[in-house]
Protein backbone atom coordinates (compact mmCIF):
# COMPACT_ATOMS: atom_id res chain seq x y z
CA UNK A 1 0.00 0.00 0.00
CA UNK A 2 0.90 3.59 -0.46
CA UNK A 3 1.72 4.22 3.16
CA UNK A 4 4.28 1.42 3.36
CA UNK A 5 5.92 2.45 0.13
CA UNK A 6 6.26 6.00 1.38
CA UNK A 7 8.72 4.67 3.95
CA UNK A 8 11.16 3.46 1.29
CA UNK A 9 14.56 5.12 1.09
CA UNK A 10 14.55 8.57 -0.41
CA UNK A 11 17.74 7.97 -2.37
CA UNK A 12 15.93 5.35 -4.40
CA UNK A 13 13.08 7.70 -5.12
CA UNK A 14 15.41 10.22 -6.63
CA UNK A 15 16.86 7.69 -9.03
CA UNK A 16 13.45 6.53 -10.05
CA UNK A 17 12.30 10.01 -10.69
CA UNK A 18 15.10 10.32 -13.20
CA UNK A 19 13.97 7.16 -14.91
CA UNK A 20 10.42 8.33 -14.85
CA UNK A 21 11.13 11.68 -16.42
CA UNK A 22 12.70 9.97 -19.41
CA UNK A 23 9.80 7.62 -19.82
CA UNK A 24 7.21 10.39 -19.70
CA UNK A 25 8.27 11.77 -23.05
CA UNK A 26 8.04 8.60 -25.08
CA UNK A 27 4.99 7.43 -23.16
CA UNK A 28 3.10 10.61 -23.87
CA UNK A 29 3.99 10.35 -27.53
CA UNK A 30 2.72 6.78 -27.64
CA UNK A 31 -0.53 7.81 -26.07
CA UNK A 32 -1.00 10.66 -28.46
CA UNK A 33 -0.83 8.19 -31.31
CA UNK A 34 -3.26 5.79 -29.69
CA UNK A 35 -5.85 8.33 -28.74
CA UNK A 36 -7.63 8.50 -32.08
CA UNK A 37 -7.72 4.82 -32.97
CA UNK A 38 -11.09 3.77 -31.56
CA UNK A 39 -14.53 3.90 -33.11
CA UNK A 40 -17.82 3.13 -31.41
CA UNK A 41 -20.77 1.15 -32.70
CA UNK A 42 -23.35 3.73 -31.68
CA UNK A 43 -25.10 1.58 -29.11
CA UNK A 44 -28.65 2.59 -28.21
CA UNK A 45 -29.18 2.32 -24.48
CA UNK A 46 -32.58 1.28 -23.18
CA UNK A 47 -34.02 3.24 -20.30
CA UNK A 48 -33.16 1.59 -17.02
CA UNK A 49 -30.09 -0.23 -18.29
CA UNK A 50 -27.66 -1.04 -15.50
CA UNK A 51 -24.15 -2.28 -16.14
CA UNK A 52 -21.99 -2.95 -13.09
CA UNK A 53 -18.59 -4.58 -13.44
CA UNK A 54 -19.10 -6.01 -9.95
CA UNK A 55 -21.92 -8.16 -11.29
CA UNK A 56 -21.46 -9.27 -14.89
CA UNK A 57 -22.64 -12.43 -16.62
CA UNK A 58 -19.78 -14.91 -16.34
CA UNK A 59 -18.94 -16.22 -19.81
CA UNK A 60 -17.11 -19.18 -18.27
CA UNK A 61 -20.07 -20.23 -16.18
CA UNK A 62 -23.44 -19.40 -17.74
CA UNK A 63 -26.09 -18.38 -15.28
CA UNK A 64 -23.58 -17.06 -12.75
CA UNK A 65 -22.19 -13.59 -12.09
CA UNK A 66 -18.62 -12.39 -11.75
CA UNK A 67 -17.06 -9.22 -10.33
CA UNK A 68 -14.02 -7.89 -12.15
CA UNK A 69 -13.47 -5.09 -9.66
CA UNK A 70 -10.66 -5.30 -7.13
CA UNK A 71 -11.19 -4.30 -3.48
CA UNK A 72 -11.57 -0.67 -2.40
CA UNK A 73 -8.34 0.94 -1.18
CA UNK A 74 -7.56 4.14 0.70
CA UNK A 75 -5.34 6.98 -0.45
CA UNK A 76 -5.30 8.13 3.17
CA UNK A 77 -4.31 11.78 3.50
CA UNK A 78 -2.12 11.70 0.37
CA UNK A 79 -3.39 13.45 -2.78
CA UNK A 80 -2.83 10.29 -4.79
CA UNK A 81 -6.33 9.79 -6.21
CA UNK A 82 -5.01 9.64 -9.76
CA UNK A 83 -2.78 6.67 -8.99
CA UNK A 84 -5.61 4.81 -7.27
CA UNK A 85 -8.11 5.44 -10.05
CA UNK A 86 -5.66 4.48 -12.79
CA UNK A 87 -4.65 1.28 -11.00
CA UNK A 88 -8.30 0.42 -10.33
CA UNK A 89 -9.09 0.78 -14.03
CA UNK A 90 -6.07 -1.28 -15.09
CA UNK A 91 -6.84 -4.04 -12.59
CA UNK A 92 -10.51 -4.18 -13.55
CA UNK A 93 -9.71 -4.19 -17.26
CA UNK A 94 -7.12 -6.93 -16.83
CA UNK A 95 -9.58 -9.07 -14.85
CA UNK A 96 -12.30 -8.61 -17.47
CA UNK A 97 -9.84 -9.45 -20.24
CA UNK A 98 -8.76 -12.64 -18.43
CA UNK A 99 -12.22 -13.27 -16.95
CA UNK A 100 -10.80 -13.34 -13.42
CA UNK A 101 -12.80 -12.35 -10.36
CA UNK A 102 -11.37 -9.25 -8.72
CA UNK A 103 -11.04 -10.90 -5.35
CA UNK A 104 -9.43 -14.14 -6.56
CA UNK A 105 -5.89 -14.96 -5.55
CA UNK A 106 -4.77 -14.91 -9.18
CA UNK A 107 -6.37 -11.51 -9.87
CA UNK A 108 -3.87 -8.71 -10.07
CA UNK A 109 -3.18 -6.25 -7.26
CA UNK A 110 -0.95 -3.55 -8.66
CA UNK A 111 1.15 -1.00 -6.84
CA UNK A 112 -0.39 2.45 -6.51
CA UNK A 113 2.72 3.38 -4.54
CA UNK A 114 5.01 2.59 -7.43
CA UNK A 115 2.89 4.57 -9.84
CA UNK A 116 2.58 7.58 -7.57
CA UNK A 117 6.08 7.82 -6.17
CA UNK A 118 8.01 6.76 -9.26
CA UNK A 119 5.96 8.52 -11.89
CA UNK A 120 3.91 11.00 -9.91
CA UNK A 121 4.02 14.72 -9.35
CA UNK A 122 7.09 16.33 -7.86
CA UNK A 123 5.15 17.68 -4.91
CA UNK A 124 4.17 14.13 -3.94
CA UNK A 125 1.34 13.87 -1.42
CA UNK A 126 0.65 17.59 -1.21
CA UNK A 127 0.29 18.02 -4.94
CA UNK A 128 -2.82 19.86 -6.09
CA UNK A 129 -3.59 17.67 -9.08
CA UNK A 130 -1.95 15.01 -11.26
CA UNK A 131 -3.50 14.33 -14.64
CA UNK A 132 -4.23 10.71 -15.65
CA UNK A 133 -2.48 11.08 -18.99
CA UNK A 134 0.89 11.31 -17.27
CA UNK A 135 0.20 8.26 -15.12
CA UNK A 136 -1.00 6.29 -18.14
CA UNK A 137 2.16 7.11 -20.08
CA UNK A 138 4.17 5.44 -17.33
CA UNK A 139 1.85 2.43 -17.30
CA UNK A 140 2.30 1.98 -21.04
CA UNK A 141 6.04 2.51 -20.93
CA UNK A 142 7.43 1.07 -17.72
CA UNK A 143 4.55 -0.99 -16.38
CA UNK A 144 3.42 -1.71 -12.86
CA UNK A 145 4.59 -4.23 -10.29
CA UNK A 146 2.25 -6.49 -8.41
CA UNK A 147 1.90 -5.15 -4.92
CA UNK A 148 3.03 -8.37 -3.22
CA UNK A 149 6.11 -8.48 -5.41
CA UNK A 150 7.51 -5.02 -4.90
CA UNK A 151 9.57 -4.08 -1.93
CA UNK A 152 10.13 -1.02 -3.82
CA UNK A 153 8.87 0.97 -6.36
CA UNK A 154 11.13 1.65 -9.10
CA UNK A 155 10.72 -0.54 -12.07
CA UNK A 156 9.05 -3.84 -11.43
CA UNK A 157 11.53 -6.58 -10.68
CA UNK A 158 9.94 -9.00 -13.10
CA UNK A 159 6.95 -9.32 -15.40
CA UNK A 160 5.59 -5.80 -15.14
CA UNK A 161 1.99 -5.35 -16.18
CA UNK A 162 1.96 -2.98 -19.14
CA UNK A 163 -1.16 -1.64 -20.73
CA UNK A 164 -1.30 -1.83 -24.51
CA UNK A 165 -2.87 1.54 -24.91
CA UNK A 166 -4.78 4.31 -23.21
CA UNK A 167 -7.66 5.91 -25.05
CA UNK A 168 -9.09 9.34 -24.41
CA UNK A 169 -12.88 8.95 -24.40
CA UNK A 170 -13.76 12.62 -24.66
CA UNK A 171 -15.95 13.23 -27.71
CA UNK A 172 -17.33 16.30 -29.40
CA UNK A 173 -20.29 16.61 -27.07
CA UNK A 174 -21.46 15.30 -23.73
CA UNK A 175 -23.92 12.73 -25.11
CA UNK A 176 -21.31 11.16 -27.35
CA UNK A 177 -18.80 11.11 -24.51
CA UNK A 178 -21.32 9.43 -22.24
CA UNK A 179 -22.04 6.81 -24.91
CA UNK A 180 -18.31 6.23 -25.37
CA UNK A 181 -17.92 5.72 -21.63
CA UNK A 182 -20.81 3.24 -21.53
CA UNK A 183 -19.42 1.33 -24.49
CA UNK A 184 -16.00 1.14 -22.91
CA UNK A 185 -17.31 -0.12 -19.58
CA UNK A 186 -19.55 -2.70 -21.23
CA UNK A 187 -16.95 -4.03 -23.61
CA UNK A 188 -13.54 -3.38 -22.07
CA UNK A 189 -13.43 -2.33 -18.42
CA UNK A 190 -13.52 0.53 -15.91
CA UNK A 191 -12.93 4.10 -17.00
CA UNK A 192 -10.76 6.76 -15.35
CA UNK A 193 -12.55 10.08 -14.88
CA UNK A 194 -11.52 13.46 -13.47
CA UNK A 195 -14.34 15.17 -11.60
CA UNK A 196 -14.82 18.51 -9.90
CA UNK A 197 -14.72 17.89 -6.17
CA UNK A 198 -16.80 20.05 -3.83
CA UNK A 199 -16.50 20.23 -0.07
CA UNK A 200 -19.59 18.05 0.45
CA UNK A 201 -18.23 15.06 -1.50
CA UNK A 202 -15.70 13.99 1.12
CA UNK A 203 -18.50 13.93 3.72
CA UNK A 204 -21.11 12.19 1.54
CA UNK A 205 -22.71 9.31 3.43
CA UNK A 206 -25.93 8.13 1.78
CA UNK A 207 -24.68 4.90 0.26
CA UNK A 208 -26.28 4.16 -3.07
CA UNK A 209 -29.81 5.27 -2.20
CA UNK A 210 -29.42 8.39 -4.29
CA UNK A 211 -26.73 9.64 -6.62
CA UNK A 212 -24.27 12.26 -5.52
CA UNK A 213 -24.28 15.64 -7.19
CA UNK A 214 -22.83 18.82 -5.69
CA UNK A 215 -25.19 20.22 -3.08
CA UNK A 216 -27.33 17.06 -2.82
CA UNK A 217 -29.25 16.92 0.43
CA UNK A 218 -28.13 14.38 3.03
CA UNK A 219 -27.67 14.09 6.78
CA UNK A 220 -24.81 16.20 8.10
CA UNK A 221 -24.23 17.88 4.77
CA UNK A 222 -22.24 21.10 5.12
CA UNK A 223 -24.35 24.26 5.10
CA UNK A 224 -22.30 25.90 2.37
CA UNK A 225 -20.96 24.57 -0.89
CA UNK A 226 -17.63 25.45 -2.43
CA UNK A 227 -15.37 24.00 -5.07
CA UNK A 228 -12.25 22.18 -3.88
CA UNK A 229 -10.51 21.11 -7.10
CA UNK A 230 -9.98 18.00 -9.17
CA UNK A 231 -10.53 14.44 -7.99
CA UNK A 232 -10.14 11.21 -9.94
CA UNK A 233 -12.25 8.06 -9.65
CA UNK A 234 -12.73 4.84 -11.61
CA UNK A 235 -16.16 4.45 -13.19
CA UNK A 236 -17.09 0.77 -12.97
CA UNK A 237 -20.67 0.90 -14.21
CA UNK A 238 -23.70 3.01 -14.94
CA UNK A 239 -27.39 3.13 -14.09
CA UNK A 240 -29.55 4.75 -16.76
CA UNK A 241 -32.60 4.58 -14.47
CA UNK A 242 -30.98 6.74 -11.79
CA UNK A 243 -28.91 8.55 -14.43
CA UNK A 244 -25.65 7.99 -12.63
CA UNK A 245 -22.19 6.51 -12.94
CA UNK A 246 -21.24 3.76 -10.49
CA UNK A 247 -17.82 4.74 -9.20
CA UNK A 248 -15.02 3.16 -7.22
CA UNK A 249 -13.51 5.80 -4.97
CA UNK A 250 -10.25 5.68 -3.00
CA UNK A 251 -11.36 6.92 0.42
CA UNK A 252 -11.44 3.42 1.97
CA UNK A 253 -14.35 1.11 2.76
CA UNK A 254 -15.71 3.25 5.59
CA UNK A 255 -16.57 6.12 3.26
CA UNK A 256 -20.16 6.56 2.00
CA UNK A 257 -22.02 4.37 4.45
CA UNK A 258 -23.45 1.11 3.20
CA UNK A 259 -21.85 1.60 -0.22
CA UNK A 260 -18.52 0.92 1.51
CA UNK A 261 -16.32 3.13 -0.61
CA UNK A 262 -18.35 3.09 -3.83
CA UNK A 263 -20.52 6.00 -4.92
CA UNK A 264 -23.13 6.71 -7.56
CA UNK A 265 -22.37 10.04 -9.20
CA UNK A 266 -25.03 11.78 -11.30
CA UNK A 267 -24.50 12.03 -15.05
CA UNK A 268 -23.33 15.47 -16.07
CA UNK A 269 -25.54 17.87 -17.94
CA UNK A 270 -28.79 17.19 -16.10
CA UNK A 271 -31.07 20.20 -15.63
CA UNK A 272 -31.64 21.80 -12.23
CA UNK A 273 -28.57 20.20 -10.82
CA UNK A 274 -25.07 21.31 -9.94
CA UNK A 275 -22.54 19.44 -11.99
CA UNK A 276 -19.29 17.79 -11.01
CA UNK A 277 -18.45 17.41 -14.72
CA UNK A 278 -17.35 13.81 -14.23
CA UNK A 279 -18.06 13.00 -17.85
CA UNK A 280 -16.80 16.18 -19.46
CA UNK A 281 -13.35 16.96 -18.06
CA UNK A 282 -10.90 14.14 -18.78
CA UNK A 283 -11.94 10.52 -19.35
CA UNK A 284 -9.70 7.57 -20.22
CA UNK A 285 -9.97 3.85 -20.84
CA UNK A 286 -7.12 1.34 -20.98
CA UNK A 287 -6.78 -1.93 -22.82
CA UNK A 288 -4.47 -4.91 -23.12
CA UNK A 289 -4.97 -5.77 -26.75
CA UNK B 1 -0.98 28.27 -14.31
CA UNK B 2 -0.31 31.79 -15.45
CA UNK B 3 -0.08 31.07 -19.19
CA UNK B 4 -3.61 29.73 -19.63
CA UNK B 5 -5.03 32.23 -17.16
CA UNK B 6 -3.43 35.10 -19.01
CA UNK B 7 -5.15 34.05 -22.22
CA UNK B 8 -8.41 33.84 -20.35
CA UNK B 9 -7.87 37.24 -18.75
CA UNK B 10 -7.45 38.79 -22.21
CA UNK B 11 -10.72 37.24 -23.36
CA UNK B 12 -12.54 38.35 -20.25
CA UNK B 13 -11.15 41.86 -20.35
CA UNK B 14 -12.29 42.18 -23.92
CA UNK B 15 -15.79 40.98 -23.01
CA UNK B 16 -16.02 43.36 -20.05
CA UNK B 17 -14.80 46.25 -22.20
CA UNK B 18 -16.97 45.68 -25.26
CA UNK B 19 -19.98 43.61 -24.18
CA UNK B 20 -20.65 44.40 -20.53
CA UNK B 21 -24.44 44.35 -20.69
CA UNK B 22 -24.45 41.16 -22.77
CA UNK B 23 -22.08 39.53 -20.30
CA UNK B 24 -24.32 40.56 -17.41
CA UNK B 25 -27.42 39.16 -19.14
CA UNK B 26 -25.68 35.87 -19.88
CA UNK B 27 -24.56 35.70 -16.26
CA UNK B 28 -28.05 36.27 -14.85
CA UNK B 29 -29.59 33.79 -17.29
CA UNK B 30 -27.14 31.15 -16.10
CA UNK B 31 -26.81 31.96 -12.40
CA UNK B 32 -29.97 33.86 -11.46
CA UNK B 33 -30.55 37.51 -10.66
CA UNK B 34 -28.29 37.41 -7.61
CA UNK B 35 -25.75 34.91 -8.94
CA UNK B 36 -26.76 32.37 -6.33
CA UNK B 37 -28.77 30.09 -8.61
CA UNK B 38 -32.44 29.19 -8.47
CA UNK B 39 -34.82 27.03 -10.48
CA UNK B 40 -32.94 25.86 -13.55
CA UNK B 41 -29.95 28.00 -12.68
CA UNK B 42 -26.69 27.10 -10.94
CA UNK B 43 -24.88 29.19 -8.32
CA UNK B 44 -21.90 31.02 -9.77
CA UNK B 45 -18.44 29.53 -9.18
CA UNK B 46 -15.41 31.38 -10.49
CA UNK B 47 -13.80 28.51 -12.39
CA UNK B 48 -16.95 27.17 -13.97
CA UNK B 49 -17.78 29.86 -16.45
CA UNK B 50 -15.27 28.67 -19.01
CA UNK B 51 -16.51 25.09 -19.06
CA UNK B 52 -17.96 24.30 -22.50
CA UNK B 53 -18.39 28.03 -23.00
CA UNK B 54 -17.28 28.88 -26.54
CA UNK B 55 -16.84 32.52 -25.56
CA UNK B 56 -14.00 31.53 -23.25
CA UNK B 57 -12.07 30.38 -26.31
CA UNK B 58 -10.34 27.52 -24.51
CA UNK B 59 -9.73 23.99 -25.71
CA UNK B 60 -11.41 21.16 -23.78
CA UNK B 61 -8.09 20.44 -22.15
CA UNK B 62 -7.45 24.02 -21.10
CA UNK B 63 -11.04 24.25 -19.91
CA UNK B 64 -10.59 21.28 -17.61
CA UNK B 65 -7.29 22.57 -16.29
CA UNK B 66 -8.68 26.01 -15.64
CA UNK B 67 -11.61 24.54 -13.73
CA UNK B 68 -9.43 22.27 -11.62
CA UNK B 69 -7.07 25.15 -10.89
CA UNK B 70 -9.91 27.30 -9.59
CA UNK B 71 -10.71 25.27 -6.45
CA UNK B 72 -9.64 25.76 -2.87
CA UNK B 73 -6.68 23.40 -3.30
CA UNK B 74 -5.11 26.25 -5.25
CA UNK B 75 -6.76 29.12 -3.39
CA UNK B 76 -6.72 27.88 0.20
CA UNK B 77 -6.18 30.50 2.89
CA UNK B 78 -4.18 27.85 4.73
CA UNK B 79 -2.30 25.46 2.40
CA UNK B 80 -2.48 22.76 5.06
CA UNK B 81 -6.29 22.82 4.80
CA UNK B 82 -6.94 22.42 1.08
CA UNK B 83 -10.62 21.52 1.55
CA UNK B 84 -11.38 24.56 3.71
CA UNK B 85 -13.23 27.53 2.29
CA UNK B 86 -11.08 30.22 0.69
CA UNK B 87 -12.08 33.69 1.82
CA UNK B 88 -9.97 35.11 -1.00
CA UNK B 89 -11.82 33.13 -3.65
CA UNK B 90 -15.15 33.95 -2.00
CA UNK B 91 -14.21 37.64 -2.14
CA UNK B 92 -13.52 37.38 -5.87
CA UNK B 93 -16.76 35.49 -6.53
CA UNK B 94 -18.77 38.06 -4.56
CA UNK B 95 -17.26 40.88 -6.59
CA UNK B 96 -18.05 39.17 -9.90
CA UNK B 97 -21.63 38.53 -8.74
CA UNK B 98 -22.04 42.13 -7.61
CA UNK B 99 -20.63 43.42 -10.86
CA UNK B 100 -22.72 41.33 -13.22
CA UNK B 101 -26.05 41.37 -11.35
CA UNK B 102 -26.04 45.11 -10.70
CA UNK B 103 -28.54 47.25 -12.58
CA UNK B 104 -25.50 49.10 -13.86
CA UNK B 105 -22.96 46.32 -14.42
CA UNK B 106 -19.43 47.15 -13.35
CA UNK B 107 -16.42 46.62 -15.57
CA UNK B 108 -13.71 44.30 -14.21
CA UNK B 109 -10.17 44.31 -15.54
CA UNK B 110 -8.12 41.19 -14.81
CA UNK B 111 -4.35 41.00 -14.62
CA UNK B 112 -2.56 37.69 -14.08
CA UNK B 113 0.96 37.40 -12.75
CA UNK B 114 3.21 34.57 -11.57
CA UNK B 115 5.03 34.75 -8.26
CA UNK B 116 7.86 32.26 -7.90
CA UNK B 117 7.43 32.29 -4.13
CA UNK B 118 3.67 31.84 -4.09
CA UNK B 119 2.29 28.54 -2.83
CA UNK B 120 -1.31 29.32 -3.64
CA UNK B 121 -3.29 31.44 -6.05
CA UNK B 122 -4.79 34.67 -4.76
CA UNK B 123 -6.66 37.68 -6.08
CA UNK B 124 -6.20 41.29 -4.99
CA UNK B 125 -9.38 43.25 -5.72
CA UNK B 126 -9.52 47.03 -5.92
CA UNK B 127 -12.67 49.08 -6.36
CA UNK B 128 -12.39 52.30 -8.34
CA UNK B 129 -15.13 54.71 -7.32
CA UNK B 130 -16.90 57.19 -9.55
CA UNK B 131 -14.87 59.98 -7.90
CA UNK B 132 -11.69 58.04 -8.87
CA UNK B 133 -10.77 57.18 -5.29
CA UNK B 134 -9.89 53.54 -4.72
CA UNK B 135 -10.22 51.00 -1.95
CA UNK B 136 -9.21 47.38 -1.47
CA UNK B 137 -12.02 44.82 -1.33
CA UNK B 138 -11.25 41.88 0.93
CA UNK B 139 -14.53 40.82 2.49
CA UNK B 140 -16.66 40.39 -0.61
CA UNK B 141 -20.36 41.11 -0.11
CA UNK B 142 -19.63 42.30 3.43
CA UNK B 143 -17.34 45.02 2.12
CA UNK B 144 -20.00 47.62 1.33
CA UNK B 145 -20.20 46.99 -2.39
CA UNK B 146 -22.37 49.85 -3.63
CA UNK B 147 -23.08 52.09 -6.58
CA UNK B 148 -20.29 54.47 -5.72
CA UNK B 149 -18.12 51.85 -7.36
CA UNK B 150 -17.54 52.41 -11.05
CA UNK B 151 -15.28 49.47 -11.83
CA UNK B 152 -12.88 46.90 -10.34
CA UNK B 153 -9.37 45.73 -11.00
CA UNK B 154 -8.42 42.18 -10.08
CA UNK B 155 -4.79 41.08 -9.91
CA UNK B 156 -4.53 37.29 -9.78
CA UNK B 157 -1.23 35.92 -8.53
CA UNK B 158 -0.41 32.34 -9.46
CA UNK B 159 2.26 29.98 -8.17
CA UNK B 160 4.64 28.76 -10.86
CA UNK B 161 4.56 25.34 -12.43
CA UNK B 162 1.01 24.92 -13.60
CA UNK B 163 0.21 26.06 -17.06
CA UNK B 164 -2.90 24.82 -18.83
Amino acid sequence: MLESIAKQPINMMTEHEKVTRRSFVSGAAALAGAAVAVTYPGTVYAAGTVVDLRSMDNPASPGTKISYVTPIKSQSSCNACTAFAVVAAIEGTYNKWKNLPGDASEAINLSEGQLFFAAGPKDKCVTTHWWPEDALAYCANVGLAREDQADFVAEPKSNPVLISRAVNLMRMNLNKTQDAIKDWITNTGPVIAVMAEYNDFFLFNVGTSKPYFPGVDYADKPPKLWFVGGHVVAIIGYDDGQKCWICKNSYGTKWNGTAKGYVNIAYGGQPNQQDCFIDSLDVWGVSFN
Amino acid sequence: MAGGWQDLAKTLNNEFATNLSGLANDFKNKHGNDGNGGPGKTPYKFGHFAHRNPKAGLSDRANARFLVDSGTRHWADDPTKPRAESTNLQNLEDVVKFSLTNANPKKITFTVQTDANATNASAAVTAINTDKTTRDIKKGAADNLDDKIQEFTVVITCPPGLNP
